[in-house]
């Protein structure tokens, strides 16, 4: 199945460290070396805004919160090399009408945002921030080898830290929330993946993952799972993709009423490995992303390769596109799944384009960002 | 620095350090005429490099028959022809070799002594590897890895990451971005080996490391070429 490239952003001079598409908007934001986060119109890929002045080094994740129920406000979340996590929403008012295509190109600044909190407490390095499923909890992770879960006021600019978690031995490189359950995951320098969930009060360490044989870079939960089921999939520097699913969940059955502390089972995910999927990268593995749309999942890495992998039955995955050297020779650092936009937007007001519903055929792209500055756009065709 | 951590080294003699002329002895080989300093070593291929990326502006009618012939080799996603393309094809006239990777990173300064990588013997030529994969069709991949272990002078050498740093950003600032370096701890010569090793080649703790002011500052002293040399 043949995969090509339909746009490409030259973004930057510098490094792209992660991408992430909001989740229910057609933006797209860029966490990059030089200090800035960039918001893209995924309707026609130009610059919006540049989220910047605040983080004193690199930005290295970026995340969105989704929009749910009375919360109308676009907020996103970055975490950086100097230790915090920046807090950043959009005026709502003083936004102006998105560039179409009028053929005047594009320009940075149409936009404005307000920094509106600075969430301090790591040691060092910030190395990945995300928004849990419903929007209440955001979990940062850090060089520190401590992952913290952090609440939001309604005007997302008090946060109360609820845990510190340090059960990792090193780093821990990456978090994702589970995409309806209230669990995190969380990847690690230690070779790690653990998973996190509130048992009574308390955030505790439900579950840990043994199995890759160096760093975890990234993880990603299956979007499509059914009520009490969850997968997610690994990469990791050992040059494998995984996929491991949850077996049972143990514990925390009786006594609800007695402290966590005291009770003699608790709480306990059993994860197995489920599959490693084909084996095509040489080198580390930086990022995967587990679309919702079609379940596929897509790899980068060092190596330059995008791989695009499709499960056949459970368990059992193919690779059904590969592009070589998808950022020319420059390694590639983040791939994420996104529902394709209109590329032809009208030249009403942003609020029109995020009423109107995606393309009906439902297309998806996948999204990279590499060492280049670059933000690549891929479609994968299908072949009828 | 008060208490050296290996206060008693043992030293090469400048003379016994492999040079590029000790492979073309003094023959009229035009590669033998490049002074060995860091700096010098890297400067033709530098000039040839921006020369021919003027070329480029003019267009491709400016390329020669030669040029031609290697761009048609690999095929470029969307019919993007960019820098960093044209920049490997030179390479294929002025191939990167294990001498200069060694002369670009014997001559960073140790950082407790007064002497460069390459008389401590630190770095060593024998344990530079230049490794190129070709693909099905037998050509060149564009990715070329160079990997470099290194030896530190005593097997607790605490430096040996900071050593490994400064051999990875010199490398890193002079090398064009289609190689991959690898630093490693020769095998049997750190206690510590695996975690150097991983230390020094994750990504995003020497790109942190590389924001960090002070380790920079010390890094820049180790990185700052002795001009006599």
């Amino acid at each position: 199945m043949p995969i090509k490239q339909v746009h490409s952003i030259p973004a930057h001079v510098d490094r792209i460290w992660n991408l992430a598409p909001h989740p229910t908007l057609p933006l797209l934001a860029a966490a990059t070396s030089d200090k800035s986060a960039q918001i893209y119109s995924l309707n026609t890929y130009f610059p919006v805004a540049q989220l910047d002045g605040n983080h004193k080094r690199s930005i290295r994740s970026v995340s969105w919160k989704p929009k749910s129920g009375s919360n109308s406000e676009v907020v996103l979340a970055t975490a950086s090399f100097d230790g915090s996590v920046g807090i950043w929403i959009r005026d709502s008012e003083r936004y102006v009408q998105e560039v179409g295509s009028t053929g005047d190109g594009g320009s940075i600044g149409l936009e404005e945002w307000e920094f509106v909190a600075s969430l301090e407490g790591h040691e060092n390095e910030v190395k990945c921030v995300d928004w849990s499923c419903d929007g209440t909890h955001l979990a940062s992770c850090s060089r520190d080898k401590s992952v913290w879960i952090w609440e939001a006021d309604e005007d997302n600019e008090e946060f109360e830290c609820l845990a510190v978690l340090q059960d990792h031995t090193q780093d821990v490189k990456h978090v994702a929330w589970h995409p309806n359950e209230d669990l995190l995951a969380s990847a690690s320098y230690d070779d790690t993946i653990r998973l996190w969930r509130e048992d009574d009060d308390d955030w505790v360490c439900s579950g840990e993952i043994i199995g890759h044989r160096s760093t975890v870079w990234c993880i990603d939960f299956d979007k499509a799972t059914g009520e009490g089921e969850a997968r997610l999939v690994s990469c990791s520097a050992d040059e494998t993709v995984r996929v491991w699913s949850r077996e049972s969940i143990t514990g925390n059955t009786a006594h609800r009423d007695i402290p966590s502390t005291f009770r003699s089972d608790p709480i306990s995910e059993n994860w197995q490995q489920e599959a490693i999927l084909p084996q095509r990268h040489s080198g580390p593995i930086y990022a995967v992303s587990w679309s919702g749309q079609s379940g596929r999942i897509v790899s980068v890495g060092a190596d330059g390769l995008l791989v695009v992998y499709q499960e056949v039955k459970t368990g059992e995955w193919v690779v059904i596109a590969e592009e070589e050297d998808a950022h020319s020779v420059f390694e590639i650092n983040t791939a994420v799944w996104s529902r394709k936009w209109k590329s032809t937007a009208s030249h009403g007001q942003e609020g029109d384009a995020e009423k109107a519903a995606p393309n009906p055929e439902e297309e998806e792209i996948i999204i990279t960002g590499g060492d280049d500055g670059n933000i690549n756009i891929w479609e994968v065709t299908f072949q009828t | 620095m008060s208490e050296p951590i290996n206060a008693n080294p043992k030293v090469l003699s400048l003379d016994d350090l492999p040079t590029r002329e000790e492979i073309f002895g003094n023959s009229s080989s035009i590669k033998a005429t490049f002074p060995h300093s860091a700096l010098d070593g890297a400067f033709p291929t530098m000039s040839l490099y921006e020369s021919y990326s003027s070329l480029l502006l003019l267009g491709e009618d400016g390329l020669s028959d030669d040029d031609i012939e290697m761009k048609v080799a690999p095929e470029l996603s969307s019919g993007e022809s960019d820098v960093s393309d044209d920049q490997s094809d030179i390479e294929e006239h002025e191939p990167i070799d294990e001498q200069e990777i060694y002369d670009l990173i014997s001559t960073i300064s140790d950082p407790e002594h007064p002497l460069t990588l390459g008389q401590l013997a630190v770095v060593n030529k024998p344990d530079i590897y230049i490794v190129s994969t070709k693909d099905a069709n037998g050509r060149h991949q564009k990715i070329s890895r160079v990997i470099v272990e290194i030896t530190p002078t005593i097997t607790h050498c605490s430096l040996a990451t900071l050593i490994g740093l400064g051999i990875r950003v010199r490398l890193e600032r002079c090398l064009p971005p289609r190689f991959r370096i690898e630093i490693r701890v020769k095998q049997g010569t750190h206690q510590s080996e695996s975690q150097v090793n991983k230390q020094l080649n994750d990504k995003e703790r020497v790109a942190a490391a590389c924001e960090n002011q002070q380790l920079l500052g010390v890094l820049s002293g180790m990185l700052a070429t002795f001009l006599y040399l």
